[in-house]
């Protein structure tokens, strides 16, 4: 069992993803906590050379970099196959992975093959002192459970993305390994790939975006609404907006309505701009994890039903907000 | 509740689900009138949702008046109108199936009863609902045909359906023993010589599309005049008891809407629910009207599964429909004070739909003649 | 074609501001909480029936849970699925995915062999997303998660959706497919259906109806994973108000929309 905790090196059109680089630094972290593991990147792909000098910028000790031509696209069982025999070779503890769509999947295949232990979406890895404990959500986000693996490994984990909270590592200088990709040659896969198609960014829908913002009669400015555009569009979010918003005049649509005789939302972040806090319109919101409200007045009824509230302007809250964003 | 069973919790829970998806945002829609129920009210029939009171032979699944009962629950939480355009199909299918020949029941019931097209009943006349011997609309033989002309009035649905059921005097007495001279015919809309006309804004049941509708020189085959008008017209009435389970689903949801109003109105850090007990007891009160209700509701239902179609007690239920909707949604209003008198909240429809309600398809004054008759 | 679907019975995310935690046991409290098939297994259903529509064939329910999970079996069936296995068993329970997805293997080769194995992508309590791709493992099968389209035209082609965009690949048979809620509309029950289902097979399974299984692999012994500590999150709404300059404002609202979002564009 070598003292190491890997981390699965995502690269997409060439950029390293940024869950690799926090997964980096919180392995760093780990690593001086648990004394004495190396932290070590895996990147399985075609041609690693550019990605490789990369890594140890970004944290990691020993690069292990498989390369064989059955790698340029992603197939799970193929590479679930390459980073199970990897670690089957090189006996690493732990062995951490993004909670990407690759690495969701990724993941379990792997532990699957290894018949190992695995810690799903993870919002916080933990050393204990004697173990490490993954923070899972469940139930939507209402329970937070540790999860750990005594005896199996190595120890896995998938992270979500943009939710650990580290500083940047220290940059290292890596040992690059070159692993024999030979056995792959010997490894079929049931998939064949047939064609990647690029996104054009689409509106999400309020019902089941994660992030909705929502427009009331005080951000119906071309200052809020303009800002509430470009929130929307940074963050993949959804705008609705309140029946008082439609009177304005500025949309019609009443499908991005919420209300009584609108739609519900069940955000993981609402931001109210501007609304009021009517009846008829908080009873769309209560499914909301976290509510952020901003409203002129002090006293306004929707502060009794958000988690946050700003008394101010949406004109000049909204588009700060923004370049923070930037 | 006694009356459910594990496949009616599965088809309660289905109508549930298919009122709240599709019924709900329609139901504005239809109460502003930018819609109508055509649409949904096929969908419904291809799910099979009219199947249930209907037996095999006439293309259902039943007879289970009970599920029909449920059914017309989950819409009524939903609104009363569209309720009530759903309960008319079996007004409709019900009868259908003792005053058609076997061909007719093949080519019109067994569609129907399946989603494939809609019926309607032009009847109505100026001359009054009560006063058929004074109609005007006649078919007149011609060889195998009969030749129809014609107009009706406060026509349900009058450009919405595919087929009418039309009350036409073929002869110029009529003969008050056996009613010979009172007859129905299947005529389609699509007949050049129909025509809908003006429709009625009214008080409420809004979207039903009630109008006027003409027939000029309609040609229709013998074949497609009922063998046995008189049981289509005293048929309607054991299908009526559909109306106190649109007003049960009605005044249950009414109540619980008041009842969540009530207890998240917070004013000084306390619930309007927790501060008046006269409130509560208002509601309780409905609530205790509700149960009864219910068990009557069902009682009568489970009487129809053992074949027993008793019309006076279906009448009952139907003239108290609209009065129980009227107080509920009263009472409600006032509990829930500004907000209970802004249509956005959803109660105040039922009150305006419970008066039209009391007039559909008999109006409760001339019921009321009717029990009296009986005692 | 020999199709199954996997659901998972759970608790109705409607009811999740009622569950607790109890103090001492540290258990789920998940009393007088009603449960719902799973809503991602909806749309596994979903893609079933079309597939059955497109190519002839039935489609076979497996569930693991308690004996109360027999009722989402049964909405299966109303759904129009033609039989229906509940595997119920207290050696099967205290599973983490690992021991799940070879349970449900087993109780899939105990059946029968099918083609295509449907179920969600990710299940509303756990969301793990493990099943899908364990189940592969465990069968030997293709397998893909994260699935918004099935064409079964030419061969089982599958389009996965990514954060940048969409990949389309044909899976061989035996494969499992873990289909998103994105992947269809679910149709509404029809009458007949529900009235069928008094007519099909809804059978209990214990674990000594599976074939060639090893015990150690199920249920807790079975499981790698292990639970800790459980934390419930209260929701209620005590509203702190963010003082200070517009731009420390601006910097905690950003906080938490980078955060909670997760989002990898922040």
């Amino acid at each position: 069992m070598a003292k190491e905790i890997w981390v699965y090196a995502e690269i997409n059109n060439g950029t390293i993803a940024p869950v690799t680089k926090e997964l980096l630094a919180k392995s760093q972290k780990l690593a001086a906590e648990m004394g004495g593991y190396t932290v070590a990147a895996v990147l399985a792909g075609k041609d690693n050379k550019a990605a490789e000098t990369q890594l140890g910028r970004l944290g990691a000790e020993k690069v292990y970099s498989l390369e064989h031509e059955g790698l340029e696209h992603y197939r799970a069982d193929f590479y679930g196959s390459a980073l199970a025999q990897l670690v089957k070779t090189y006996e690493p503890e732990y062995f951490l992975l993004g909670a990407t769509a690759i690495g969701s999947e990724l993941a379990p295949t792997t532990a699957g093959l290894l018949e190992t232990g695995l810690a799903a979406h993870c919002i916080d890895l933990r050393w204990s002192g004697e173990r490490l404990n993954c923070m899972v959500p469940a139930f939507g986000g209402k329970v937070v459970s540790e999860i750990y693996i005594p005896n199996a490994r190595p120890v896995m984990a998938s992270v979500r993305p943009g939710i650990l909270n580290v500083e940047e590592a220290q940059e290292k200088t890596p040992e690059i390994i070159r692993a024999d990709a030979s056995f792959l040659n010997d490894v079929t896969s049931s998939e064949e790939f047939l064609g990647f198609e690029e996104n054009e960014s689409n509106g999400a829908d309020i019902e089941t975006a994660e992030i909705v913002f929502s427009a009331g009669r005080g951000a119906a400015s071309d200052a809020s609404w303009n800002a509430i555009q470009k929130l929307a569009e940074k963050t993949g979010g959804a705008i609705a907006w309140s029946r008082s918003f439609i009177d304005t005049g500025r949309v019609e649509d009443e499908s991005c309505m919420i209300g009584t005789s609108g739609k519900s939302v069940k955000a993981k972040v609402l931001v109210n701009a501007g609304i009021s806090g009517a009846a008829q319109y908080v009873c769309g919101i209560n499914k909301c994890r976290t509510i952020i409200s901003i409203n002129k007045t002090p006293n306004a009824a929707i502060f009794a039903h958000s988690d946050y509230g700003v008394v101010g302007d949406a004109d000049r809250i909204l588009p700060a907000v923004l370049a923070k964003l930037q | 509740m006694w009356y459910m069973n594990e496949e009616r919790e599965l088809l309660r829970k289905s109508f549930r689900e298919y009122t709240e998806k599709r019924i709900r945002p329609l139901a504005r829609k239809l109460e502003a009138e930018e819609e109508n129920s055509r649409e949904a009210l096929l969908e419904m029939g291809k799910l099979g949702m009219f199947t249930m009171p209907v037996p095999e032979a006439a293309g259902g699944t039943g007879p289970d008046y009970i599920s029909w009962g449920l059914l017309l629950e989950e819409l009524g939480k939903e609104g009363a109108t569209f309720a009530f355009l759903a309960l008319l199909r079996q007004v409709f299918n019900g009868p259908m199936q003792a005053a058609c020949s076997k061909e007719q029941i093949e080519k019109y019931v067994k569609p129907a009863v399946n989603g494939e097209f809609l019926i309607g009943l032009a009847a109505n006349e100026p001359a009054g609902g009560n006063n058929m011997f004074e109609y005007q609309t006649k078919a007149v033989r011609d060889g195998d045909d009969w030749i129809i002309n014609g107009s009706k009035v406060l026509v349900t649905q009058a450009s919405e359906v595919d087929v009418f059921l039309v009350l036409a005097l073929t002869r110029d007495q009529i003969d008050f023993r056996t009613m010979e001279g009172i007859d129905i015919f299947f005529v389609p809309t699509s007949d050049p010589g129909f025509r809908a006309g003006h429709i009625e804004h009214k008080v409420g049941l809004n979207g039903s599309n009630t109008g006027s509708v003409y027939f000029d020189n309609i040609r229709v085959p013998e074949s497609d005049r009922l063998p046995f008008p008189m049981a289509l017209l005293m048929g309607f009435g054991p299908e009526l008891s559909g109306y106190a389970a649109i007003a049960l689903g009605g005044a249950e949801a009414m109540i619980a809407k008041t009842a969540d109003y009530l207890k998240n109105r917070i004013q000084m850090g306390v619930s309007l629910w927790d501060a008046h007990e006269s409130a509560r007891h208002d509601l309780a009160k409905l609530q205790m009207e509700v149960y009864n209700y219910r068990n009557s509701l069902y009682g009568h239902l489970a009487n129809r599964n053992c074949g027993i179609h008793d019309m006076l007690e279906a009448g009952a239920l139907k003239a108290s429909a609209g009065p129980l909707l009227e107080k509920v949604a009263g009472e409600c209003m006032m509990l829930m004070g500004g907000t209970g008198v802004i249509r956005e909240t959803g109660i105040e429809q039922y009150w305006r739909d419970a008066k039209a309600l009391e007039i559909a398809c008999f109006s409760d004054k001339t019921f009321t003649g009717n029990v009296a008759a009986s005692l | 074609m020999k199709i199954a679907v996997s659901i998972k019975s759970v608790p109705d995310p409607e009811y999740y501001e009622k569950i607790t935690i109890d103090p001492v046991s540290k258990r789920l409290v998940r009393d007088g909480i009603p449960a719902v098939i799973n809503e991602a297994d909806l749309h596994a259903i979903e893609e079933a029936l079309r597939l059955k529509e497109a190519c002839g064939g039935t489609i076979t329910i497996v569930s693991m849970g308690p004996p109360a999970a027999i009722k989402q079996l049964k909405e299966a069936l109303a759904m129009g699925c033609d039989e229906a296995y509940l595997i119920s068993d207290r050696k099967v329970g205290g599973a983490d995915t690992l021991a799940t997805s070879y349970t449900l293997a087993k109780t899939l080769e105990t059946i029968g062999n099918f083609d295509v194995v449907f179920t969600g992508s990710e299940s509303a309590d756990g969301a793990t997303a493990h099943v899908p791709s364990q189940l592969g493992v465990w069968l030997k099968a293709a397998h893909a998660t994260n699935v918004v389209h099935v064409s079964a035209e030419d061969g089982i082609v599958v389009t996965k959706q990514f954060e940048n965009g969409r990949g389309r690949y044909r899976l061989s048979t035996p494969c499992v497919i873990g289909v998103t809620a994105k992947a269809n509309e679910v149709r509404f029950t029809n009458v007949r259906d529900i009235m069928e289902v008094k007519n099909k097979k809804c059978v209990v399974l214990s674990a000594a109806d599976l074939k060639d299984l090893d015990e150690s692999r199920l249920g807790l012994p079975g499981s790698p994973s292990q639970n800790g500590e459980v934390e419930a999150i209260e929701a209620n709404k005590e509203c702190i108000m963010l003082e200070g300059s517009e731009n420390e404002i601006a910097e905690k609202i950003a906080e938490i929309l980078k955060q909670t979002a997760g989002k990898e564009t922040l």
